[in-house]
């Protein structure tokens, strides 16, 4: 059987949790320092520990981002950090600085080496050059087409991750210092400030932005997981738990449908939606058919949505009755047609009859944040499933 | 110190007044405003000190074809290469690590000259203080963009096609002066060949701290800029006392990166 690793992000140990529990075989995550999201909840030692044990007591994977690039004043207390990771048994390094890998190798840290996208690499003599160096694994650059990933596959043997889904830089990864320059914050040490995302004026009576859609390559996991990629990684280590849940439980089974040959075009069909109802913004396909023009950009403003697609999580669920108590998380109402969907739920839908407050109440409406709930459900449920507005 | 000059056309006279000459390999480089071909560059080579720059990065069809250019290319000093994977078609001797804005501290430096990359050019967005502490921590030859207008974006995306297609703009242009609407921060955007790079406007000059930065190698590019920008310049790269609008960001400057608590919502 391949091994088709779905990668999740997780700012923080509730994400963390919901990952695995939704699915991945590996979460990314970053500590207080040295990561690309310092802005992040992101992790102190004690929660990587906890995150470490929760994750291999599922048998799944922590990689920590040590991927900024690092300033003179940046590398005191870096060897005490690395090491201590290594103590508590963190499974792989993601780096973009030469000063990282010397320090891993010097120190004969066990974690593996993954290259960040970072270092932008886009051809198979880069990602030579990166395995020569000890790495066991590269992240290309997003810019990379089918054809360049094809090349590096055929013609190295190392690990090939590939982003997914998610947010999409402008730039090559590591190239872009607008923010530095813009708002004085440092990118390539994770400050960036998304200045593409701000808004410019070129003369022409007119504003405009040059950011870009986000990522969604849905349509061509089936290619890429037989061109052999090794692992799909998904953006976005301050996006919510449900994002997170859904993102991961949709590519999880897009790829457990194309191992098992019954991925058909309704099932893809079907997560497409699932994903384009999680997202905030637009996505698009990107590099990998094409070079990106003026339908995968972003002109006029941020052009959001809020999703309020998640109402509410199941914390329990008693067999005798069929009654499931849930923590409220989104409103909805008696008569609304909802579906449940779990890491081990096939996803199900049904009007919702009746709706028990705590103090054992019938009431027309959930709207009270995290208000536990009864609601009677016509299939059997687990705790931590998700309750979803139905998807038309 | 040497200085080293990128130029921004074919032949100068003023060329020979710079220990050598930067020449920007046409199809591999981006940014600049006249690239040089392989027969440019290897006669340039008969008459001066010789250096050729690849700072595009390389996708498959590339870095095959590339190999044969460079079996072309001769009697050249070294080369600035942005792509790593470069470092296994050029010999270690002939290569400067020139990996735009990534070479910020000694370690990094120290790294890659045990691995045998003894040249490296640092990132223009450190301090004084940093450029120094890596100077005095590093055997290895160390090069700085002393005057340029900073790249600070460099894109797979044809920012301006697309923004002409987008608005319906009626003008054909690759250049296209832009201000952020919050900051009135000035900045360039140019697309060449399918890619887009963005300069910062107003130019960097490090000329007044030559002495205090000390590396083996100061770079003048003269790339998009203007006549008198240019004239000015040469005439006074040395002196420190330029007299035009530049700037020396974070020279002076250390850079934030978090934001503080309070700021938090």
């Amino acid at each position: 059987m391949k091994k088709c690793e779905i990668l999740s992000p997780a700012g923080d140990l509730e994400r963390l949790k919901w990952a695995i529990r939704y699915g991945a075989d590996a979460v990314y995550i970053g500590g207080y320092d040295y990561s690309l999201r310092a802005n992040a909840n992101n992790f102190s030692l004690s929660d990587i520990k906890e995150a470490i044990s929760f994750a291999h007591s599922y048998n799944k994977k922590v990689y920590i981002t040590v991927n900024m690039l690092f300033h003179n004043e940046d590398l005191k207390n870096l060897d005490d950090y690395l090491k201590e990771l290594d103590n508590i048994g963190v499974d792989a390094f993601i780096v973009s600085d030469y000063a990282v890998i010397k320090r891993i190798k010097e120190l004969k840290l066990k974690p593996e080496i993954h290259i960040s996208t970072q270092e932008s690499s886009t051809n198979v003599e880069t990602v030579k050059f990166w395995k020569n160096l000890g790495a066991t694994r590269v992240v290309l650059a997003r810019e990379c087409s089918r054809e360049d990933i094809i090349d590096i596959k055929k013609n190295c043997n190392i690990e090939l991750e590939i982003f997914i889904h998610g947010a999409m830089c402008t730039s090559y990864s590591g190239r872009c210092v607008l923010s530095n320059y813009v708002t004085l914050r440092d990118s390539n040490r994770g400050g960036c400030s998304q200045v593409c995302r701000f808004s410019f004026d070129a003369g022409y009576n007119n504003e405009f932005s040059i950011c870009s859609k986000d990522l969604n390559m849905s349509d061509y996991i089936p290619d890429m997981v037989n061109i052999g990629i090794d692992s799909f990684k998904i953006e976005g280590r301050m996006r919510s738990v449900y994002y997170i849940a859904t993102v991961v439980n949709a590519y999880k089974m897009i790829v457990k449908h194309t191992l098992d040959n019954t991925l058909t075009e309704e099932i893809l069909n079907y997560y497409k939606k699932v994903l384009n109802r999680c997202a905030n913004r637009e996505s698009a396909v990107h590099f990998y058919d094409k070079t990106p023009g003026v339908n995968e950009q972003y002109f006029t403003g941020r052009e959001e949505v809020s999703n309020q697609d998640f109402l509410a999580y199941i914390k329990d669920y008693n067999e005798d009755t069929n009654i499931m108590t849930i923590e409220q998380r989104n409103n909805f109402k008696v008569g609304d047609e909802v579906e449940v969907f779990g890491p081990n739920t096939e996803v199900f839908s049904f009007v919702v009859e009746e709706i028990i407050n705590e103090e054992g109440e019938s009431v027309e409406s959930a709207k009270h944040p995290q208000e536990t709930l009864f609601i009677k459900t016509p299939k059997k449920v687990q705790r931590f499933d998700i309750m979803r507005i139905k998807l038309s | 110190m040497k200085y080293l000059l990128i130029p921004k056309s074919n032949y100068e006279n003023y060329f020979f007044d710079f220990f050598g000459i930067i020449l920007p390999l046409k199809n591999y480089s981006i940014g600049f405003d006249y690239y040089f071909s392989v027969d440019e560059i290897n006669e340039l080579a008969k008459k001066t000190n010789v250096y050729v720059i690849i700072n595009k990065f390389l996708h498959s069809k590339e870095i095959k074809e590339i190999k044969k250019v460079i079996n072309q290319i001769k009697n050249i000093k070294a080369y600035f290469i942005e792509d790593m994977g470069l470092t296994n078609i050029i010999s270690k001797e002939q290569t400067i690590i020139y990996q735009n804005h990534i070479l910020n501290n000694y370690e990094s430096v120290n790294y890659l000259n045990t691995l045998g990359y003894k040249k490296c050019v640092i990132s223009n967005e450190l301090t004084i203080n940093e450029l120094k502490e890596i100077k005095d921590k590093t055997e290895s030859e160390l090069y700085y963009f002393l005057i340029n207008r900073n790249m600070l974006l460099y894109s797979k995306r044809k920012l301006i096609t697309n923004y002409i297609l987008n608005f319906n703009i009626k003008e054909e242009t690759k250049k296209l002066n832009i201000k952020e609407k919050v900051s009135n921060h000035e900045l360039i955007i140019k697309e060449e060949n399918g890619s887009s790079v963005i300069f910062n406007k107003k130019i960097f000059s490090a000329s007044s701290y030559q002495k205090e930065i000390n590396y083996d190698y100061f770079i003048i590019n003269i790339n998009n800029m203007k006549d008198e920008e240019i004239k000015e310049i040469l005439k006074n790269y040395k002196s420190g006392n330029i007299n035009l609008d530049t700037d020396n960001y974070f020279l002076l400057n250390e850079i934030g990166y978090k934001v503080k608590k309070d700021e938090k919502m």
